[in-house]
């Protein structure tokens, strides 16, 4: 065995005790199976955020868009690199509070019993499984293509061997399992990119020299508008750009739960200073790297590989390992996420809400962990059968929740008249907007990229949908006020709400279960 | 600047600084806000 294969098997080893340790935990109720009860720290919480938001696309999909285009495709991360900012600045405090105040465990759970309606849930659910799955099955070819340059096996055993690990340590370890993996994993991406960025620039003799062999090779690898000007004046598409990133994260579903699972809404303004630092140290890197591949590796016939091949090709040995360790763990901590969250809308949002109500925790737990494993394995079988671009398949998913969910999510947490006729009109003309306008290729006669056509129409819709429905009830216009002013409670139970209340909820279901058993019939 | 063209230079450089300087803003802000309710939250055996 190779000394790259035997540093990831160990990490591999790593994440399964983790999945093994968490199990225990996760049995006991299905806030912490799909919540960790509500109990994850400002560095967990930033960390896992970052690990599973910058998937599989930062170390193949981000780099490859360098490597081809230049130094415009920076564009994508300076708008990542604030991502994260303004999705806990805007919705992280109001949500997690929101979100315990409607006792809701999922995200989209939260949307329907915000808009107080099954058909929000419904749709939110669909286009949630749907897209979710377009993201996994991205990140599933890039694990394959990841495992396949670093072992040497065929793509399918690859494949099965690298998603196979993730499904174990998420069916049986839960969120919290996928909350840990994923602070490790965030700490293995930000050493793995920065050293080997570090060890790339100084093979180079430099930032300044590498853009010196750029210009040599094409001087318009270094313009903001694309390799040949391709992109030239058209900021509809730069703005698009910036923004898919910069306040798409507000859109993701998985991403969006890690507020709700956060210990206490105090827990969002330290969990924006890990966050940001992070990303500056981490997201320019595999962009970099990807400039540095033009250089060194002139010919390479897939771009997505540039991060592999330049591994092996200039830093065999420890560092190519722990490289393709990080692209790995990015690959990893966002499919868990996004496995996780499949298996959570699949089992809370429309198995128990719309097939077994009754279901009590403990056929949840095992409920959802059948989903999961069944998501993983359409999964493997998919992303077996044609591996696509995973860029386009990552930007298409992303683009596509991004525009569902941004409005109604903020929406709700910002309005006390945002209703459901306006949520529901919000994701659906979001969706079908960005859907079209990629299909048709509208950015090429509007210079407009499809975000920004799903952002606007998305709006509309909700301005126009508030019109229309009825006003949300007195309940939950209370609720949303008290959501932005905090609670009149005591500091301890603020702090520790979650906490204390599961237990009397447990026990109370105990009392229900045991009283229903003994009760004749 | 590091070998790049001005526009590109002046187009990307500030976006780091940028993103920290909002970081920190918005973690005053909210910790300012944080301190507020704690004022007003009663204290462990008040009513």
């Amino acid at each position: 065995m190779n000394l790259e294969l035997c540093i990831f098997t160990v990490y591999l080893v790593v994440l399964l005790m983790i999945g093994y340790l968490s199990s225990k935990r996760a049995s006991q109720s299905v806030d912490d199976f799909l919540l960790g009860g509500r109990s994850v720290g400002p560095a967990v919480t930033a960390m896992t955020m970052q690990g599973t938001y910058m998937s599989g696309y930062m170390f193949m999909g981000g780099p490859a868009l360098a490597y081809q285009q230049g130094w415009y495709a920076l564009w994508y991360a300076f708008s990542d690199a604030g991502g994260s900012i303004v999705n806990i600045s805007v919705l992280g405090k109001r949500m997690r509070r929101l979100s315990e105040r409607l006792g809701a465990l999922s995200p989209v759970e939260y949307l329907g019993k915000r808009y107080e309606s099954s058909l929000v849930q419904l749709i939110a659910s669909i286009i949630s499984i749907v897209f979710i799955s377009v993201y996994v099955f991205a990140q599933f070819i890039a694990a394959g293509k990841a495992l396949t340059s670093l072992t040497g096996m065929p793509y399918v055993p690859a494949l099965t061997v690298g998603v196979g690990v993730i499904v174990l340590y998420t069916v049986f370890g839960g969120y919290l399992a996928v909350v840990w993996t994923d602070f490790i994993q965030a700490i293995i991406m930000v050493l793995g990119v920065v050293g080997i960025t570090a060890v790339a620039l100084v093979h180079l003799g430099g930032l300044t020299e590498l853009n010196h062999a750029l210009t040599r090779i094409d001087p318009t690898y270094l313009s903001i508008w694309g390799k040949d000007l391709a992109y030239q004046g058209q900021w509809g598409v730069v703005l698009g750009a910036v923004l898919i990133y910069s306040i798409g994260y507000m859109g993701l579903p998985h991403v969006v739960v890690r507020h709700m699972s956060m210990q206490s809404p105090k827990t969002a303004r330290t969990a924006i200073l890990w966050s940001a630092s992070w990303n500056q140290l981490f997201v320019f890197a595999p962009y970099l790297l990807g400039l540095c591949g033009i250089v060194l590796l002139p010919n390479l016939s897939d771009p997505e590989m540039v991060i592999p091949e330049l591994a092996y090709t200039f830093f065999p040995g420890v560092f190519a390992a722990i490289l393709l360790s990080a692209v790995m763990a990015a690959v990893m901590s966002t499919s868990d996420s996004l496995l996780m969250q499949a298996g959570t809308i699949l089992s809370r949002d429309i198995y128990q809400r719309f097939i077994d109500p009754k279901a009590d925790h403990r056929r949840m737990v095992w409920v959802s962990r059948l989903l999961i494993l069944f998501v993983g394995v359409v999964g493997v079988a998919v992303a077996a059968f044609e591996p696509p671009s995973v860029f386009q398949l990552v930007i298409f998913g992303f683009g596509v929740l991004g525009n569902s969910f941004i409005v109604p999510y903020v929406a709700s947490v910002y309005s006390t008249k945002a209703n459901r006729v306006g949520a529901i009109a919000a994701m659906v003309s979001g969706a079908v907007t960005h859907i079209l306008w990629t299909e048709w290729n509208f950015e090429a006669v509007t210079g407009l990229h499809p975000f920004i056509g799903g952002l606007v129409m998305s709006i509309l819709g909700m301005l126009i949908g508030n019109f229309f429905g009825k006003v949300p009830s007195q309940k939950i216009q209370q609720e949303v006020e008290g959501a932005k002013k905090g609670r009149n409670i005591s500091r301890d139970l603020d702090r520790h709400a979650s906490r204390e209340l599961a237990p009397e909820a447990r026990n109370i279901e105990l009392h229900f279960r045991s009283s229903s058993e003994v009760r004749p019939t | 600047m590091f070998g790049l063209p001005m526009e590109t230079f002046y187009w990307f450089a500030p976006w780091p600084v940028f993103w920290m300087g909002l970081a920190l803003v918005m973690y005053v802000k909210l910790k300012r806000e944080d301190e507020q309710e704690e004022r007003s939250l009663p204290r462990e055996g008040e009513d």
